[in-house]
């Protein structure tokens, strides 16, 4: 079968693999859709430490079953599906813990194991999901960044009535600020510095969509500042900023990725004086069964703003990489 | 100005006093309309626990500013308004450790120690009274006291986005409940009550699945057309030894059942599958401050609608009539809120 393959140093390759070998509790799924995410460009560039190279990336897949091993009882050749990229070992301390998303251990399809980005893919039981009949392939690729971003408005803590800093109007800051809303926050204020994304953001029916949110513009808009800042820009000055955006008990999480060796400065007399939390939000624990049932009350058809065919893949990650688009899907049918 | 005392059980008197003159912490309110709530029914019929006559009832209330003490300052003749009705100590337990709603010694306006809005004018403390946003009519108003219950329940409950719900009861609370729900983003709402006709209501209201028991077996009905297992929460708006037998049969291990209906009986339940399931009953009552405020603002959006609650009107002077048609047995499948207009 075909497959992309990155090697770490900025190359993406275009190789023919084997079809991998369905073992008893695996199940083999034909990939039909699966998205870039900004993490694939890290392990492209060979920032992700957590990769093992060279890998086949992509962990934002839909599918259909091809076909499943002896012990696989939920599952069927022919269902529509998506994956849970990652799989914990539930032996270490975190798993044990409850907390299987801190595995030591944690391996995932498309940074440790082969992904997306290929003709078939495989994947345990446990990480394939049934996609409801009325819910498109395309759509169901985005299931996987929308559990994370659940995730996300859980460490949140997003209470009915409270108001909300996005950073970042990209595929996860738009679907980031659709479920602050779904969770019923009373105001959401959304930034990003270019206008194209600001435009889908209005379009989605957001009020308050600015280019670049500071603390008078929050004062005039929130009164006293607001509850939560969620940042899913992963740029450093938006993150350093955030702070003086936060009313006295505030939270703010770090859901974007920032460069690892980046550092921002805080002073702890301000986190003491008005209790404030800054928190992380690590992919996606115990939220893939709500994700499927959020699919259908998202608008994300207007994200998917395009589609290539596998060998088109250097074409795609470019577009990604300058920002064209929102959220590119592979399609990994060969022909053009 | 005239005011309805109950003076006994089933018995109204329209007695005429001085309109009362606000002290100054106190706002003066001219009532423009009441619902008739379900503790209004139980002090009614003489079966309230702590309700005892003579009292004058009504606490969902909203109207305009008639007049203010001379420390008022939030507040100017002419405004719209609606009132917070609980009026904690401020000094127990619970009201120092930020939970007002369960103050050991609660007064309530129209329920407990205060007398209420089935009155021309009130006269309340100034911080209890909150302005209507642009737009609000005075009957959506009226609405944020039993909305507000709603919001505490969903923010007790500890609700989550994509969550699937079952909400025992279509009553206004299990029909303002619905639609709090949603706009704390739950994928998915069941509804059950015994009146196919609130039901529909229900639907219209967003509910995506509607079920009354007159049909067959509830469990059934859900593994049949969601899952098993399905239901992450459950919020009981009746509370009988029915419905909470029900939700306990229901609940998947781990999960919650929110008591948000007032039991007037003692009730039997399997406390075995409550144990065995690490299932948790917990009670919901009022609200706090922000819940009240809180519960503005999706009104006002119209995410929360409450024009297809309100089921009958009274003027004032027919009070009695419709807590008759309150308490009326026969009438039980066609109410939902009566509202008495002023």
């Amino acid at each position: 079968m075909y497959a992309v393959q990155f090697d770490g140093k900025g190359t993406a390759k275009l190789v023919d693999l084997n079809k991998p070998v369905l073992s008893k509790e695996k199940v083999l799924i034909k990939v039909c859709y699966c998205g870039i995410c900004g993490t694939d460009i890290e392990i492209l560039q060979g920032k992700l430490p957590w990769a093992k190279y060279p890998i086949v990336a992509g962990h934002e897949i839909s599918g259909v079953v091809a076909e499943i091993g002896e012990y696989v009882k939920g599952l069927r050749p022919g269902d529509k599906v998506v994956i849970n990229p990652n799989l914990s070992c539930y032996k270490c301390v975190y798993c044990l813990e409850g907390k299987p998303h801190l595995c030591e251990d944690l391996k995932a399809i498309g940074v440790t194991d082969p992904g997306g980005f290929a003709e078939y893919v495989i994947a345990k039981e446990e990480q394939v999901l049934r996609l409801p009949s009325d819910i498109p392939l395309d759509i169901g690729a985005l299931s996987e960044p929308v559990s994370c971003t659940i995730h996300g408005v859980e460490i949140a803590k997003i209470k009915l009535g409270e108001k909300v800093v996005v950073h970042g109007a990209g595929t996860i800051g738009l679907i980031m600020a659709q479920l602050v809303r779904k969770a019923g926050a009373a105001l959401i204020i959304i930034d990003d510095p270019l206008e194209k994304r600001r435009e889908i953001a209005r379009t989605l029916g957001f009020e308050h969509v600015l280019p670049k949110v500071s603390s008078e513009g929050v004062k005039e808009i929130a009164g006293d500042g607001v509850d939560v800042v969620i940042d899913c820009s992963g740029s450093i000055e938006a993150i350093s900023a955030s702070v003086d955006l936060l009313r006295k008990g505030g939270r703010l999480v770090i859901f974007g990725v920032a460069p690892p060796e980046k550092t921002f400065s805080i002073s702890p007399y301000k986190l003491y004086k008005s209790e404030l939390t800054i928190i992380g939000s690590f992919i996606n624990p115990f939220t893939s069964i709500r994700s499927i049932a959020l699919l259908s009350e998202l608008e994300l058809r207007p994200l998917i703003t395009h589609k290539y065919k596998l060998c088109k893949i250097k074409e795609a990650l470019k577009k990604h990489k300058v920002k064209e688009g929102i959220k590119i899907l592979i399609q990994p049918e060969l022909e053009d | 100005m005239k005011r309805a005392v109950l003076i006994a059980p089933r018995k109204f008197k329209m007695e005429e006093v001085e309109k009362p003159i606000p002290k100054g912490n106190e706002v003066l309110i001219q009532v423009k309309c009441c619902g008739i709530c379900g503790s209004d029914i139980h002090s009614y019929e003489g079966k309230h626990p702590f309700v005892k006559p003579p009292i004058v009832l009504g606490h969902e209330f909203a109207g305009v500013v008639a007049d203010i003490g001379n420390e008022v300052e939030r507040f100017e003749i002419g405004d719209k308004v609606t009132v917070e009705p609980n009026l904690p100590c401020g000094n127990c337990y619970n009201c120092r450790h930020g939970k007002p709603n369960i103050c050991s010694k609660l007064k309530v306006i129209g329920n407990i120690g205060y007398n209420g809005a089935f009155a021309e004018y009130i006269s309340v403390p100034a911080e209890k009274v909150v302005k209507l946003p642009e737009g609000f009519s005075f009957e959506q108003g009226a609405f944020v006291e039993p909305t507000a219950v709603g919001v505490h329940a969903v923010r007790k409950a500890g609700q989550r986005i994509g969550d699937k719900v079952l909400i025992l009861g279509a009553g206004p609370i299990g029909l303002l409940l619905l639609q709090v729900a949603k706009c704390a983003g739950a994928a998915h709402v069941v509804i059950t009550d015994l009146f196919e006709w609130k039901l529909e209501i229900a639907r219209k209201l967003g509910a995506d699945l509607i079920f009354s028991p007159n049909r067959g077996d509830l469990v059934e009905f859900i593994e049949t057309w969601m899952k098993k297992e399905a239901i992450d929460l459950i919020y009981d708006c009746v509370a009988n030894e029915k419905t909470l037998n029900q939700a306990i049969s229901i609940a998947r291990r781990g999960t919650k059942i929110i008591i948000v209906g007032v039991p007037t009986e003692k009730i039997c339940v399997d406390l075995s599958l409550v144990q065995d399931g690490e299932i948790s009953l917990e009670g919901s009552l009022m609200y706090t401050h922000d819940d009240f405020l809180t519960a503005l603002e999706p009104i006002r959006e119209g995410k929360i609608e409450i024009s297809s609650l309100i089921t009958h009107r009274f003027r004032f002077e027919e009070i009695e009539d419709a807590f008759n048609l309150a308490v009326a047995s026969d009438s039980a499948g066609k109410r939902l809120k009566i509202m008495i207009m002023f």
